[in-house]
């Protein structure tokens, strides 16, 4: 019978090429390590809570949104914690008292040449979906580090940013849309941060799981620019 | 490249939650799970995750393994299904953006390793086009040269099984080679016979 020549060659370069380096077993030893050094992460059945978790989680949010609606209630002074963006004030909305300073309140002259506040250029940041443990506040930090970009932008329609972080904390891919977010300024503006940074690089522990958490995940944002 | 399966005193103190013990279990296989997780599943997962993962869910589940010499083919089981998990996952194909990586290999030249890089980029293409059951058994015949033996005893499966796997994978790859343009490379041709 004649069989087909068999192209040993192929499996030969593929073998070498796909051979563990030794830093990468080093890096999979080390992390290992990290998990296995946490009590209780090899001791139940990943990804399942465990028991009293979800009180434990319903707790949580219940906190969390008792936080929110503090940070969201006026003030009994009435002034109000977090205001209405700088164009929008003195047109009638927020109380009648002045400010502290004894800046006279209202007119939208006043409003015009008021410098903002400084959270006010910080673009709005909403989370669409997680997996892994990349945790939202890292990437707000990753944001906040190219304040001086963002505050460039201008206003502009909203756009999904994508995180990849490893199970390092490193953030190891930004991908900006799929809504054509990367054509807007913002787009463009976050994804040459990315390039200036040489992604995928280290980036610290910016954004990212705790040591010995799940290994990787990805975190998709709705960011409105400021 | 056949290793000891663990003593049943290491696996009682892993069990009894030794974190040195587990140390010790895992650290003789963390290449060969690398490889593993490199080889079967591609590109676009990362084989180091993958590793992690299973690893972390064969120290979780070793209270399962019924018998410590079976050790090996228990983590293949283990890791096997962690690779298929993660396959089905079809968001991290999104992020399919390298190829395989290169490790160069300081006694070639350059053009060598270029050579080479492509020759295993050409066969990860024909591995991706074959299914999950044709690429392992050549994963672990024709790439990790192991015995149809040991390929059995890893795979849960008889020996006859696994040549009748391997040569249906080996048709499967010629076929798909020839699609692609990939030719063997003339110094290195030998006919497709069966396991060795």
């Amino acid at each position: 019978m004649n069989q087909p020549e068999f192209p040993d060659d192929l499996f030969a370069a593929y073998r070498e090429e796909t051979r563990p380096s030794v830093g990468e077993t080093h890096r999979l030893r080390r992390a290992l390590d990290r998990s296995v050094a946490r009590k209780g992460r090899t001791e139940r059945k990943p990804g399942r809570l465990p028991r009293w978790g979800g009180l434990a989680l319903a707790g949580a949010v219940a906190a969390g949104a008792a936080i929110l609606w503090a940070v969201e209630a006026p003030s009994p002074s009435g002034r109000p914690n977090r205001g209405p963006p700088v164009a929008e004030r003195g047109t009638g909305a927020g109380p009648a008292e002045g400010s502290k300073r004894g800046e006279p309140r209202g007119g939208s002259e006043d409003a015009a040449v008021r410098p903002a506040p400084r959270r006010t250029r910080m673009a709005r940041v909403k989370t669409l979906a997680r997996t892994g443990a990349v945790r939202r506040d890292g990437v707000e930090a990753w944001l906040r580090s190219f304040r001086a970009e963002l505050a460039e932008c201008g206003t502009g329609p909203s756009l999904t940013l994508t995180l990849r972080a490893d199970r390092f904390g490193r953030v190891t891919r930004v991908d900006v849309g799929p809504d054509g977010g990367a054509r807007t300024a913002f787009g463009r503006c976050a994804k040459a941060r990315a390039r200036a940074l040489r992604l995928p690089m280290d980036f610290g522990t910016v954004a990212g799981p705790a040591d010995g958490e799940r290994p990787a995940g990805t975190l998709r944002l709705a960011i409105d620019p400021p | 490249m056949t290793r000891p399966a663990p003593s049943p005193e290491l696996i009682r103190r892993c069990l009894s939650g030794d974190p040195r013990a587990k140390g010790e279990l895992v650290e003789p296989y963390l290449e060969t799970v690398l490889a593993w997780t490199r080889r079967l599943a591609g590109p676009p997962l990362d084989p180091e995750d993958l590793s992690h993962e299973a690893l972390l869910t064969a120290l979780d589940r070793l209270h399962t393994l019924r018998n410590p010499a079976d050790f090996r083919s228990w983590l293949y089981g283990i890791t096997r299904k962690t690779v298929a998990k993660y396959r089905r996952r079809a968001w991290y194909q999104r992020w399919s953006h390298s190829e395989v990586e290169t490790h160069s290999d300081p006694r070639s030249g350059p053009g060598e390793d270029a050579e080479r890089a492509e020759r295993a980029r050409q066969c990860q293409r024909i591995l991706d086009a074959l299914t999950p059951i044709q690429r392992e058994v050549l994963v672990l015949v024709e790439i990790e040269q192991r015995t149809a033996s040991e390929a059995a005893e890893l795979l849960g499966v008889g020996e006859p099984t696994v040549r009748s796997r391997l040569r249906l994978a080996r048709a499967a790859f010629i076929k798909v080679a020839r699609e692609q343009g990939i030719g063997p490379d003339a110094s290195t041709r030998r006919k497709a016979v069966g396991a060795s």
